[in-house]
């Protein structure tokens, strides 16, 4: 490239993409980021108790997503802007200098063909000097080009860890998209691409609806965005990402000139910051595969639910699914050696217990309608964990997080505790549960898997 | 009918607003992929372009995999109403 050659580009087009850029930042960071918090506030007072905080691990998911593109923008669209404005400076200085340099030189001609020796040095140096100016432009240019290039590989390495240096833009689309999903839903690479490639808002929208088609229904939805994200460490992950996120809308709040480098450094700061308090508090294949160890632990024993956590993680190793057991942990052990055989035991027994629950339910004529309900609905609750918990025990069914998740949920519905939440709702429709399986329960007991399987229906979908 | 443990009526209302919000941010990924583009157009330096639509390209793919939770915690909250609804006899076993 000559000295003279104007760098390329159009810093207008650039400008007009910053100002898009922005106006999506603030869409997504705050407007998209305001809406989903206060519909996640109203779903956390009308959802059943027992279910509001797998809600609440979902939708923090999808909140801290939407604050954390928010800021991801703005740094990229900080890049485009600081790009464009030393492309524009390079631009004008490199045509002023070679317009000077082209008079000059003309000037020196003239002066050459007329012997004037001292006139023709001066041009001359007036030549250096535009050719030295031309070059200091295109170094400054050179030099942002490495600032801004660093920013965005920092953006990209950000959603694409690991990522090669020639990654293709689809590609990033591809792998940041996957990355970021819930383990449980599938993300169509193909609809990806095809929704990158062709940009239309339907094909995305496609993407996510063939997404939630392929994932776990119901409250599996919940369990599963629980299990991606560990609950217990929810709070404190949480309260380091709001306070790094206060120090970038402080910053933000009071309009910082992004031209003046202290200011974009401390911006970048503030962003970064916010950005590891997101990252740190990410949903981590190991937390996963610990959640799973200590959750299966129970029913399989520590050996094999450490065989079961590898399945489901085969690149961990034994200390990262194990993790540290803390002095309750161990105090624990005792308890835990025996839980593998009692969830041999107790499973079964739970599907006898809850069935004959929901017997005595149908058949007692001394209960009264909502307690007939509120047995029958705990016993075939009782009696579905039980089958389930005796499936996991004896390895029939893997150890997964949706099977811990429906376990969990019998357990909750079977000490009662949702049911006598809702009895005087339940008493209302308690008519049409008992009189939906009281026919089939009164002609035989083996009916009654029958009737478990209709109220399981109702209850879990 | 009262319900103690939780509210169809508003979960219903709640799952249309999150599936609302997540046509929504489907459209701003579709849209942030396109200034990717356009940024790669006006770039001049090949690198620069390269790296900036690689990267609003990422931050777009992270759009549309928070737009598969928002529409998840949509479908959960009306699994959760009909199940109400349906534990309570509200609607047909």
């Amino acid at each position: 490239m000559s000295t003279f050659t104007v760098p390329s580009g159009d810093p207008g087009a650039l400008r007009r993409v910053v100002t898009t850029v922005s106006t999506l930042a603030g869409t997504v960071g705050e407007t998209r980021s305001e809406r989903l918090r206060s519909l996640g506030t109203r779903a956390a007072s009308a959802l059943p108790a027992a279910r509001v905080a797998a809600f609440a691990g979902g939708r923090a998911d999808a909140g801290k997503a939407t604050d954390a593109v928010g800021l991801s923008l703005v740094t990229v669209g900080g890049a485009i802007a600081d790009w464009a404005a030393a492309l524009e400076e390079a631009q004008q200085a490199v045509r002023g200098a070679s317009s000077r340099h082209a008079h000059a030189q003309t000037l020196w001609r003239r002066a050459r063909s007329t012997g004037e020796a001292e006139l023709e040095r001066q041009y001359h140096q007036d030549m250096r000097d535009e050719t030295t100016a031309a070059d200091r432009a295109h170094g400054a240019l050179d030099e942002t080009r490495r600032r801004v290039v660093s920013t965005l590989r920092g953006e990209v390495d950000l959603w694409v860890p690991d990522a090669p240096s020639s990654i293709a833009p689809v590609t990033a689309w591809q792998r940041a998209a996957v990355g970021a999903a819930p383990t449980a839903f599938t993300l169509d690479p193909q609809a990806l691409w095809d929704a990158y490639k062709n940009p239309d808002t339907q094909l995305a929208k496609d993407v996510v609806t063939k997404a939630i088609k392929g994932a776990t229904k119901g409250y599996q939805v919940y369990g599963v965005l629980n299990y991606v994200r560990a609950p217990s460490l929810a709070t404190k992950a949480e309260s380091k990402f709001l306070e790094a996120r206060n120090v970038y809308q402080a910053l933000k709040g009071n309009a910082p000139d992004l031209s003046d480098p202290k200011v974009y450094k401390a911006y970048l700061k503030a962003e970064r910051g916010m950005l590891k308090a997101y990252v740190s508090n990410n949903p981590a294949e190991v937390r996963q595969a610990q959640w799973l160890f200590k959750r299966s632990r129970g029913l399989l024993g520590d050996m094999r639910a450490l065989e079961n956590a590898r399945r489901f993680h085969p690149g961990l190793s034994t200390p990262e699914i194990m993790g540290r057991a803390g002095r309750f942990d161990r105090l624990m052990r005792p308890v835990r050696a025996a839980t593998p055989v009692l969830s041999k035991v107790l499973g079964p027994l739970g599907v006898v217990g809850g069935t004959y629950d929901m017997y005595t339910a149908v058949t007692d004529p001394d209960l009264q309608t909502d307690d007939r309900a509120a047995r029958f609905v705990g016993g075939a609750a009782t009696a579905v964990g039980g089958a389930v918990t005796t499936a996991m025990a004896f390895g029939v069914i893997a150890t997964g997080p949706v099977g811990l998740t429906v376990v969990a949920v019998a357990g909750v519905v079977a000490v009662g505790a949702w049911v006598y939440e809702n009895r005087e709702a339940i008493a209302e429709g308690a008519k049409k549960v008992a009189g939906a399986v009281a026919d089939g329960a009164k002609k035989v007991g083996g009916a009654l898997a029958d009737g478990a399987k209709k109220v399981w229906k109702g209850l879990f979908g | 009918m009262g319900f103690a443990g939780g509210d169809p009526r508003e979960l219903q209302q709640v799952s249309t607003g999150l599936s609302t919000l997540s046509s929504h941010l489907a459209g701003d990924a579709t849209e942030i992929a396109r200034q990717g583009r356009s940024a790669a157009a006006h770039a001049g330096d090949p690198q620069v372009a390269d790296l900036a639509e690689t990267a609003l390209a990422a931050i777009g793919g992270v759009v549309v995999a928070t737009a598969a939770i928002v529409q998840g915690l949509s479908e959960g909250a009306t699994t959760a109403g009909t199940q109400l609804r349906r534990a309570t006899g509200q609607v047909p076993q």
